[in-house]
């Protein structure tokens, strides 16, 4: 990989690293810190790293990074910052929507929330996850589906309330 | 395939997405249509995708990397030009300094005993300089930069019959204008006491040390001071006798007591005295 190749990774995909390390976070300086490490580390074996295979070796270590951060800090699920969603287009409708859905996914685990932002926000595949998380696509799938029922269950029980 | 309540959950996604094969979802179906509890849920299953999200990370210019560009011929010409420039300025630089000393301006030849009062034998070895400084130059310089040299220390030597010039070199008119003197054949025209001070003068001003003259200034103010002792001790003697033949002036008895009678103490006409 060149560093012009390097520079389109970053233009590509800086923006989705950083929401999903936020997402998974809840804390947007710390979710900066980790993205640029892991920047870093790229730019130092970049020649190795074949262009193709970027996108999977930065998420993966941004996950890696986040997982790393959870495991020093023992958080999981108390939200201190969230995504900034809010935006002077959008109707307060759909912003108390975005709200709920940061509340919901602040209830899920970290691996939980790895699936899914992984899943909805950078459409990875099944396989691409499992590659990722290194687990089976089987276990992936699994895992989502009842991710996904939780994410139901909660939504229904705050809908109710 | 086989679909069981140990395995169903692993393709539920995949039922619900549509992306089992017609075979696999028969065989799907109909193991849900054996659960009807799990054939509820996934019934009531919505997927429920998060809405996706603009994000900017806060400072890209950090992330990216300029790659080095490798420099051309004409910049590491343009360096060795500048660094061969910078060697040659200070060459000649060097040459100036070693061709135009201000520290060669007069030399005394070395006075041998204190027996010779004598100030004649000071003398200015200017015609000397030119010779001198060449054959200290000769082992170590071409014959283009002693022929240079040369011509340079003639200039400085001619410079310095004149009074102005020594006076700019030695930055200070009253010394200048004395040490010239002092150096000249007019040093008799000197008073005594300007020679004691242009002596001191020159060497707190550190003249001699600066201008490898051998200047002996050491030596030459023993002799004026043993001079000047003499002298002193000669106009006491006078005193004495002219005490004792009472004619020593009225008020000088207390200088001829401690030693202190000067000659311009004494009126000129005692000195016609026979």
């Amino acid at each position: 990989m060149t560093a012009n190749e390097y520079n389109q990774c970053v233009n590509k995909h800086a923006d989705g690293l950083y929401r999903f390390a936020v997402s998974m976070l809840s804390d947007r300086i710390e979710a900066e810190d980790i993205v640029q490490q892991v920047f870093e580390k790229f730019w130092n074996r970049h020649q190795e790293v074949d262009p193709g295979a970027a996108k999977s070796y930065l998420f993966t270590s941004v996950h890696r990074a986040c997982i790393d951060f959870f495991r020093r800090k023992k958080t999981s699920r108390n939200t201190t910052e969230l995504l900034p969603l809010h935006d002077a287009a959008m109707s307060s409708q759909d912003f108390e929507n975005k709200q709920l859905i940061q509340h919901m996914l602040s209830q899920l685990t970290e691996e939980q929330k790895s699936l899914i932002l992984l899943r909805d926000y950078e459409g990875y595949s099944y396989k691409e996850i499992a590659d990722l998380m290194e687990w089976t696509e089987a276990q992936v799938k699994i895992n989502l589906f009842r991710t996904r029922k939780k994410l139901q269950f909660l939504l229904t029980n705050s809908l109710t309330q | 395939m086989k679909y069981t309540i140990d395995n169903y959950e692993a393709f539920a996604l995949d039922y619900i997405e549509n992306n089992l094969s017609e075979v696999d979802r028969r065989d799907y179906e109909a193991f849900l249509a054996s659960n009807p509890e799990i054939k509820r849920q996934l019934e009531n299953f919505q997927l429920l995708v998060l809405p996706s999200v603009v994000v900017e990370y806060p400072d890209k210019n950090k992330l990216y990397r300029h790659k080095k560009h490798p420099k051309s011929l004409v910049f590491y010409l343009r360096n060795i030009a500048a660094i061969i420039l910078l060697i040659v300025l200070a060459a000649y630089l060097m040459n100036s300094k070693i061709s135009t000393p201000d520290d060669q301006l007069v030399e005394i030849p070395a006075q041998k005993g204190v027996d010779d009062h004598s100030l004649e034998n000071i003398k200015p070895v200017k015609e000397n300089l030119v010779e001198k400084h060449a054959e200290s130059l000769s082992g170590k310089q071409s014959k283009f930069t002693q022929n240079k040299l040369a011509v340079q220390n003639r200039k400085k030597v001619e410079e310095l019959n004149d009074i102005d010039t020594f006076h700019l070199l030695t930055k200070d008119n009253s010394i200048g204008e004395d040490v010239a003197m002092l150096m000249s054949d007019d040093r008799e025209a000197l008073p005594l006491d300007r020679k004691q001070k242009t002596i001191t003068l020159i060497e707190r001003k550190s003249i001699k040390p600066d201008f490898h003259r051998g200047y002996l200034i050491d030596k030459y103010r023993t002799l004026i001071i043993e001079e000047e002792e003499i002298r002193n001790e000669t106009f006491l003697k006078i005193g004495r006798l002219l005490a004792k033949a009472n004619l020593i002036p009225t008020g000088l008895e207390n200088e001829l007591g401690e030693g202190t009678l000067k000659e311009n103490m004494i009126p000129e006409t005692y000195f016609d005295l026979k």
